[in-house]
């Protein structure tokens, strides 16, 4: 075979392995963990939910799931770097009840339907229902923190002002885990203004 | 240009001037026309939409600075033409777009935030028009009328528009129709000037600079709890004033002598 070929070839490869191809962004896509479940009651009465203590009024009542990540290490992403990162083990659903009852809602009802998850990144600003959630549950984009954070806002409160009572329960779709166990959290008593 | 450079064209230019002083005479009839090239640098106070972010790259960055060169014809107790092209620091549309969206929503929290780097370059400005000049003695003054345009830079941009009490959230994303726009201007101003040599000399500029804009964006609108969608398109027109003072050299490339007029007090 003419040497030529060889140098054709040899060249090629070359480009391959030098060349400015997008293979070195594989990178970019690792999995993470969550582990160490947190909550606090939120208030969104301003431009940004805060975290508050167990009063809030009611048509500015969220919830604020946080959890350590692991398996980043977010100094290996610059922020402009269009990278995201994926759960090993994604939470299927997220759901929420009522400990005690109101208005037409019994006592341990699924009230999902009443909150949306605040879904807000560097390239887009969303409220989700719960049940279509999965994607931004699961994905995380940059600026990468060491923490993980849910918001969730309580679209239609409780019609009256008062002590409430609710639960929520994230379920993972790989079970039995020694992480990202199923977990269930009763929320301390929250007064609705 | 580079400061290094600045200087030493400065002392080049200066050492003409000392050396043509030497042999000036007060009997040297006056000058009646020149042909004139200057460089200025100073400072611009623009009202937003003019925000300064950076001058001449990133050389003198966040100053509000002005960078200008100019050259004409100037004719004795007559008018002249100039023609003047410079960076101006750079405008920025936002802070005006922000402040019109505020306006559509009040007891709402806007939150701006620009989209793309439009806020992060030089515009230049180029204008064109009638100076008048009045010598005295080793001085001149030249009160100016020009003509122009300014860039201005639109920009992309998000604003997140909140009630306060509850979740109620509204998104606007902004497009402009065009990410370059030229405003038209009008400068009125003048220069006090002082020759330092036949052909060289200082000057101080003042201006007062009004624009006119009219930029359109089209806005879509998403109410994040109703998840609905309406587009709009609005428009900002305004009328903006801003000044700038700057001092500068310039050199008399060429000029015609006068006759038969003899001046006392230096070789004008």
């Amino acid at each position: 075979m003419p040497r030529f070929i060889y140098l054709i070839a040899l060249s090629l490869c070359g480009l391959f392995l030098f060349g400015n191809f997008q293979c070195g962004k594989d990178d970019c896509w690792q999995s993470f963990s969550l582990g160490d479940w947190q909550s606090t009651w939120l208030d969104n009465s301003g431009s940004e939910p805060i975290p508050t203590q167990n009063s809030v009024s009611r048509a500015a009542l969220g919830i604020r799931l946080s959890a350590n990540v692991f398996g980043i290490d977010s100094t290996q992403v610059a922020p402009e770097d269009a990278c995201a990162w994926e759960a090993a083990h994604p939470i299927g659903q997220l759901e929420i009840f009522a400990t005690d009852g109101f208005d037409t809602v019994e006592t341990g009802q699924n009230i999902s339907n009443r909150f949306r998850l605040r879904a807000i990144n560097t390239y887009s600003f969303k409220y989700v229902a719960l049940d279509e959630a999965r994607g931004a549950l699961n994905v995380l984009y940059p600026p990468f923190a060491s923490e993980y954070r849910l918001d969730i806002l309580m679209l239609e409160p409780p019609s009256q002002p008062g002590a409430y009572r609710f639960s929520v329960q994230i379920k993972f779709d790989t079970l039995n885990m020694p992480l990202n166990r199923d977990t269930f959290f009763t929320l301390p008593t929250v007064i609705l203004q | 240009m580079k400061p290094y450079l600045f200087v030493l064209v400065f002392f080049f230019s200066l050492n003409i001037g000392l050396w043509s002083q030497k042999d000036s005479t007060n009997s040297r009839p006056a000058w009646a026309a020149g042909l004139y090239g200057s460089i200025s640098a100073g400072y611009g106070a623009f009202p937003n939409p003019f925000k300064h972010v950076s001058v001449a790259g990133a050389s003198l960055p966040k100053t509000g600075g002005v960078l200008q060169f100019d050259a004409g014809i100037m004719f004795r107790n007559q008018i002249g033409l100039r023609l003047v092209m410079g960076a101006v620091s750079t405008n920025d549309i936002g802070a005006e777009l922000g402040r019109s969206v505020a306006a559509k929503y009040p007891g709402y929290i806007v939150t701006y935030v620009p989209r793309s780097e439009g806020n992060n370059g030089m515009a230049d400005h180029f204008s064109v028009g009638l100076t008048y000049s009045i010598p005295r003695q080793r001085w001149f003054f030249q009160p100016e009328l020009l003509f122009g345009s300014t860039e201005i830079y639109t920009e992309s941009a998000y604003a997140q528009i909140k009630e306060l009490g509850t979740h109620r959230v509204i998104v606007h994303q902004l497009y402009p129709d065009y990410q370059d726009y030229r405003s038209p201007t009008l400068t009125f101003g003048g220069r006090a000037a002082w020759y330092a040599g036949r052909y060289f000399g200082f000057f101080a500029d003042a201006h007062v600079l009004t624009m006119w804009y009219k930029v359109q964006y089209q806005v879509e609108k998403t109410t994040l709890i109703e998840q609905t969608v309406e587009k709009e398109t609005i428009q900002l027109k305004k009328t903006s004033f801003g000044t700038t003072a700057s001092v500068g050299i310039f050199l008399q490339i060429a000029r015609w002598e006068g006759k038969g007029v003899r001046l006392k007090g230096g070789f004008r």
